[in-house]
């Protein structure tokens, strides 16, 4: 018992004694104190400042366009978005992605559309976006990454420096429509989709090979883009991603594309005799000739043959090359026996199931949502109305500005940042 | 057993205490004044202020990678204090821009230092300049490193070492090592950014002209002398990537390239190569700096070794002695430089001149199927006349000597009993040893040569290559 008790009381001391080592004064942080003010010497102190005010404070969001690569995949060789562009991406993705679901869910909550959220943005909206410069290319695969979704957390966008506001098309596709794509696989991290849309395609997703794939061929397939085609999560997020971006008449044309079938046939490039045409110039000419999709050289390095992508029709006889056949107007007569999909139906039953997605989840309007990004983008008059010139839609970011004709909107986007500026 | 294990926890319990007690008694030493953070916080204010501290900026050895064919490059970088960060300016020789020309960034671009594994410098915000050699989009097919690697440059670079005067740096990527060296000027006082562009283009120009010097208007080999004497030819410098190989195998095929970056201040070798020398031992020669000396003969290193022209006798007679073996004619020749002759040979060549009126003359040194000749082409606006004799080079004790030997072409006695000036030129420099230099330092264009013990036997000799 006396053992048992001196042991007891030796290892209550032993635990005593540690205490008592643990007993120093705390003394001040070893990390550096940091201040969280902007210094208005600094370069970026412009940028820096929007930033803070228009990012951090209302969405507790990050917004890193100085690089580390800490923050990237160092498999990929990537650099730093620039300054110039940083600014422009800075005030664009305000006005062309966060403003536009602000208004959309401002407009859902006061209508009081079941889960509508007021603080969608808080709770789902990215914390934290990153801007690289370039592209980040997988040489295995010749394809490149135009944008990443982590964790629900984090959306990188590459090939920055690469911005040309004048071209609406190359901007949606390198950046807005990323960012509709990434934030739709942020969402579904938070809220799954259902297994119908899963099921909507099942055993056509091609993991492997879809880089190697025409837009129109996947169309008639049933998905809106190749890389839709590679796996149902990607098929989901691009559907809303294209939409969401699209005119109505680029999207009529999408499901236009998605209503036909398509051929990719090879045909010689070189011409029996000099006064006998080619089969790639009779294909080209037939009516039913999209593009070239790969060239083969003979030795000299001329074109031997071409593969070619061509709309599928009823043809007088067998041969590839046989006339198109037409109808009493003089239509040709489509086929629509190649891949036995109704591309276009699948399409549009998707695009149904990601508007429900989004309304019950969400309480987010998809046609509203599109409507804000277009008119955000394009010119309309007065009445809300798309205005066109010559059939196209007029580039709202380069157009004069009511307020100001000597300035366009970009300009007084970009003087949201620059206004920061201090003169020294 | 379990009286065993009791006893086993009674005396561990006594230990633990004892040891716990005498913990407390021992005071910890005090290894460093700071902590780890606030040491890596000084580290970065000490790089900050090193670097902005060179109001004239920055010359900057840069190796992208030890990859393939892309060369070091030479930038002029500007580091400009800006809030609790800075900006930096890059400029970088051009030749596509014109003769002394460089490209200079619009404005300058945000930079910072900051912690990972150490201080970083990271050029986080894209520089049309200097990123160029990091852009993975850059697809110069002559660099090709591989889809999306582009130069396959660094941009953010651990501090190895920070000096009032230089600053190595280690890429976070590649691994290569890159320097910054302040800008040398006498220059005092503010350095406006009007007085920034006039030293950095005089520094263009200036590196330009060392360039030509050293390797574009240089017919030979650099030669590197290492610490314990054996001699290396370094070829091909005007590609920014040397081949090198022992003098005496002196054969390209078992060449070992190394990129280096040439400055004013001397030249720098990348990273990574060792060369294998003639008796099969290896000397580095990676990360070796060689500055010029006082008198810029030479570009010396630490570590004894150093890098000249090499020896303009051995220059010229190599230049003579790698003849095409189907032509007969050498892969560069001396031509004499009628204007140098000393006070022997000036006065047979102006009698040979007054007897010629009409002719323009020219003596070369080159060679045929018969070995090296004295050559003289006697020519007008309509016709060439060619008369030559054996006058064989080779080297003795440093000096070169030059003999005469039987072998003349057909019409030499001919035109020699006509003119006998002529004659009395060529017997001039037979049997003699000369003392030879370049021009210019390390530059073997032009070789002056003068008979030893007799000032007024004089020539230089321009090479033709």
């Amino acid at each position: 018992m006396k053992k048992n008790i001196l042991a007891a009381f030796a290892l209550l001391m032993s635990l005593t004694g540690f205490v008592s080592c643990s007993d120093d004064e705390l003394g001040p942080t070893i990390f550096p104190v940091l201040s969280d003010e902007l210094d208005p010497n600094s370069s970026t102190y412009p940028l820096d400042r929007f930033l803070r005010e228009n990012y951090l404070d209302p969405y507790n969001m990050r917004f890193d366009y100085r690089m580390s690569d800490t923050e990237a995949d160092m498999n990929y060789n990537l650099v730093p978005a620039s300054y110039d562009n940083s600014i422009k991406m800075a005030v664009l993705i305000k006005y062309l992605w966060y403003d536009v679901y602000d208004q959309v869910i401002k407009n859902a909550v006061s209508s009081e559309v079941p889960n509508a959220d007021k603080f969608f943005l808080k709770r789902y909206g990215p914390k934290m976006i990153m801007l690289v410069g370039s592209p980040a290319y997988n040489a295995s695969t010749g394809t490149k990454v135009q944008g990443l979704a982590e964790s629900g957390v984090k959306i990188s966008l590459f090939d920055v420096n690469s911005l040309d506001i004048n071209d609406i098309e190359l901007m949606n596709e390198n950046f807005f429509r990323v960012m509709h794509h990434e934030f739709s696989h942020v969402l579904n991290q938070n809220v799954a989709f259902s297994d119908d849309f899963k099921e909507t395609s099942s055993g056509l997703y091609d993991p492997m090979n879809w880089q190697d794939k025409q837009n129109e061929v996947v169309r008639s397939q049933g998905f809106i883009t190749p890389y839709a085609s590679s796996e149902y999560s990607e098929d989901f997020v691009e559907t809303i991603a294209y939409y969401v971006v699209s005119t109505d008449e680029q999207w009529a044309s999408f499901m236009d594309e998605a209503s036909k079938d398509y051929e990719e046939i090879e045909v010689s490039a070189v011409r029996p005799d000099s006064t006998t045409p080619s089969e790639y110039e009779v294909a080209k000419s037939d009516g039913t000739f999209i593009r070239i999709i790969s060239t083969v050289e003979d030795v000299q390095g001329n074109p031997a043959t071409h593969k070619i992508l061509r709309v599928a029709v009823q043809r007088e006889g067998s041969e590839q090359l046989s006339a198109p056949l037409k109808d009493e107007n003089g239509n040709l007569i489509y086929r629509n026996d190649i891949d036995n999909v109704d591309g276009k139906a699948i399409i549009e039953q998707k695009l149904s199931e990601v508007k429900e997605y989004l309304y019950s989840g969400f309480g987010i309007d998809l046609d509203a949502l599109r409507h804000e990004v277009l008119s955000r983008t394009y010119l309309t008059d007065d009445n809300g109305d798309f205005v066109i010139d010559n059939g196209n839609y007029i580039n709202r970011l380069t157009y004069p500005i009511k307020s100001d004709p000597t300035k366009t909107l970009i300009d007084s986007l970009v003087y949201q940042v620059e206004q920061y500026k201090v003169n020294n | 057993m379990y009286s065993h294990m009791k006893k086993y926890i009674y005396g561990l319990s006594l230990l633990t205490l004892t040891f716990s007690a005498q913990s407390c008694l021992m005071e910890e030493e005090d290894l460093f004044s700071e902590s780890a953070t606030e040491r890596l916080e000084n580290k970065k204010v000490e790089a900050f202020n090193a670097l902005f501290d060179s109001q004239a900026g920055w010359v900057m050895s840069y190796f992208p990678t030890v990859e393939g064919s892309v060369i070091g490059c030479p930038f002029l970088v500007k580091f400009n204090r800006s809030g609790e960060d800075g900006t930096a300016l890059f400029a970088v020789q051009n030749d596509s821009v014109g003769t002394g020309k460089y490209m200079v960034n619009d404005a300058p671009t945000p930079f910072d230092i900051v912690f990972d594994n150490g201080p970083v410098l990271t050029f986080n915000s894209y520089n049309d300049i200097f990123h160029a050699f990091s852009d993975p989009k850059e697809t110069d097919w002559s660099f090709d490193q591989g889809m999306g690697i582009g130069l396959g440059g660094d941009y953010e670079f651990i501090i190895i070492d920070v000096t009032p005067d230089e600053v190595l740096l280690k890429g976070k990527k590649r691994g290569t090592y890159t320097v910054l060296r302040k800008f040398d000027t006498t220059e005092t006082g503010e350095i406006t950014s009007e007085k920034l562009g006039e030293l950095w283009r005089k520094y263009m120009t200036d590196l330009e002209s060392l360039n030509k010097q050293l390797y574009k208007s240089n017919p030979a080999p650099l030669r590197l002398v290492s610490a314990n004497g054996t001699e290396y030819y370094l070829y091909n410098g005007d590609s920014y990537i040397f081949d090198v190989v022992s003098v005496a195998e002196n054969d390209l095929a078992y060449a070992t390239q190394s990129k280096y970056v040439q400055t004013l201040d001397g030249l720098r070798f990348i990273s990574e190569p060792s060369v294998e020398g003639d008796n099969g031992e290896d000397i580095i020669i990676g990360g070796k700096d060689y500055f010029f000396n006082e008198d810029k003969t030479k570009m010396v290193c630490s570590d004894g070794s150093y890098i000249d022209g090499g020896d303009p006798v051995q220059v010229f007679i190599n230049a003579l002695k790698d003849v095409n073996v189907v032509t007969g004619k050498p892969a560069n020749d001396w031509v004499l430089d009628n204007n140098s002759y000393g006070s022997d040979l000036k006065v047979i060549y102006d009698k040979i001149a007054a007897k010629f009126p009409a002719y323009k003359f020219e003596f070369r040194f080159t060679a045929n199927l018969n070995g090296q000749i004295l050559l003289l082409k006697l020519m007008t606006s309509s016709s060439t006349t060619e008369v030559w004799r054996v006058l064989s080079p080779s080297a003795k004790d440093g000096l070169l000597s030059l003999t005469a030997g039987d072998y003349k072409s057909s019409n030499y006695d001919k035109l020699v009993a006509g003119t006998p000036e002529i004659g009395q030129f060529f017997d001039a420099f037979g049997g003699k040893l000369y003392k030879a230099a370049p021009a210019a330092a390390f530059n073997m264009g032009t070789l002056n040569l003068e008979a030893d013990g007799n000032a007024n036997m004089s020539f230089s000799v321009i090479n033709t290559k």
